[in-house]
């Protein structure tokens, strides 16, 4: 069970036990299951409703659970998960502006999907990094993507730490602290652009699903099975295609930084593969066929 | 004569270490103003060179010179064979498959160009070259 839950703690009757009357602050009972969702969005914020507050949350509570249900497949229980999501989703209802004019849903569902991924990304830490180094790490992983299209070119140290309002050696210091991210928390764990990867992966469009399905069939080496669809294809991008990690980025949909882990990670899994085998000697442990 | 500042770094092997070289490698690149890609690309070329010798012991050293356009970084000492046959050039032997990722093809798309230098022994040092700007 997650324990950081804060001021967003969810008690168990919230999300277990949906009820259909409550008192509101009027003080008599109310059917709240009829009341529009504006008019309790309307009671929440201007006249600190609870019941109001409890209500929305459970009318909310299965696209959370519709939301936790995504991220099942990585190790953590559906329950469990929507339990974070609760706390998002609190946060969505408590800090909504009415007057915006969009719906609670819109403002609900990314602010569900960020803690969810929150949780992840801290556990995802495989040594311990200060956690204003982790949230450097992340922002930087943002700030890159912008720097790169304002800028047209990949950022430099200075240009992040202006950006962030940092120092440059926290810029540096919070890159490679994001090497102490673990491969787990890449791969099997999910971070928030992990999850971007994961989803824009399943629309790669019919070219590169062609040309996957081409570049299979030309894999010689028995490591590169070791590597997914998408690991091959970043590895004959940057070092047969001679893209730059920016430009793969760009063309894979995902940050620069996540270009970075997974070339080095692929290499890696490369490395341990060939010496697994016994049959190469150290230089050739990372030559693996990426296809023509 | 343009006088080139010079950075030296000793340091034991082992993945313990990598982390003050990327650091190093990070300061350094903020003086010549190394693009974030950049940058990537000179940590990994280090990295992947010292993964390939792992079984050797003692210090490696690492030269970084700032030269007026680019990076200079020689790395020392190696004694892997087949590494350094991956590296050779024209003379690489045997002659690269198409296609196959060796450290040759690796080195070659994450700088500009480099240099296997022979020393004593059986050993060599690495000099890579990452133009910048």
């Amino acid at each position: 069970m997650p324990s950081n839950c804060g001021s967003g703690q969810v008690s168990p009757r919230m999300v277990q036990e949906p009820h259909d009357a409550w008192h509101s602050s009027a003080g008599f009972h109310e059917n709240l299951a009829d009341v529009p969702e504006k008019e309790l969005l309307r009671r929440v914020h201007e006249e600190g409703d609870r019941a109001a507050r409890d209500e929305l949350i459970t009318r909310y509570l299965p696209l959370v659970r519709s939301l936790a249900r995504r991220f099942a497949a990585r190790g953590q229980s559906v329950e469990d998960l929507t339990q974070v999501g609760s706390i998002g989703l609190i946060k969505a209802i408590d800090r909504f502006d009415v007057e915006r004019g969009v719906e609670l849903s819109t403002y609900a569902t990314p602010t569900v999907m960020g803690e969810i991924k929150r949780y992840f990304r801290d556990k995802g830490w495989a040594v311990k990094v200060p956690r204003a180094l982790q949230d450097l790490n992340v922002r930087l992983n943002r700030v890159i993507e912008q720097l790169t299209v304002e800028l047209k070119r990949s950022p430099t140290i200075a240009d992040m730490a202006e950006a962030c309002d940092v120092s440059e050696e926290d810029v540096l210091e919070a890159l490679e602290s994001g090497r102490a991210y673990s491969s787990l928390s890449i791969y099997g764990g999910s971070t928030s652009e992990d999850d971007d990867a994961f989803e824009i992966l399943d629309c790669l469009g019919t070219e590169e699903r062609e040309y996957e399905l081409v570049e299979q069939r030309r894999f010689l080496a028995p490591a590169m099975e070791k590597l997914d669809e998408r690991e091959r294809l970043i590895l004959h991008l940057r070092f047969f295609e001679g893209m730059t990690q920016t430009q793969i980025a760009a063309r894979v949909g995902i940050s620069q930084m996540h270009v970075s882990r997974l070339i080095r990670k692929s290499l890696e899994v490369l490395r341990t593969a060939m010496a697994d085998t016994g049959a190469v000697s150290p230089a050739e442990q990372v030559k693996g066929s990426t296809g023509h | 004569m343009v006088a080139v500042d010079t950075v030296t770094l000793t340091l034991p092997r082992g993945a313990g270490y990598l982390a003050l070289l990327h650091l190093v490698l990070g300061g350094i690149a903020l003086r010549k103003d190394l693009s974030f890609d950049d940058l990537d690309d000179v940590q990994l070329a280090v990295d992947s060179i010292l993964a390939e010798d792992p079984g050797r012991v003692g210090d490696v050293e690492m030269k970084v010179s700032l030269e007026e356009e680019g990076l200079r970084i020689r790395l020392a000492a190696f004694s892997n064979q087949s590494m350094k046959a991956s590296l050779g050039g024209s003379s690489r032997s045997p002659a690269p498959e198409p296609q196959h990722l060796d450290m040759g093809v690796l080195l070659e798309s994450l700088c500009d160009s480099f240099v296997v230098e022979d020393l004593r022994g059986d050993c060599y040092a690495i000099e890579l070259w990452k133009r910048t700007g």
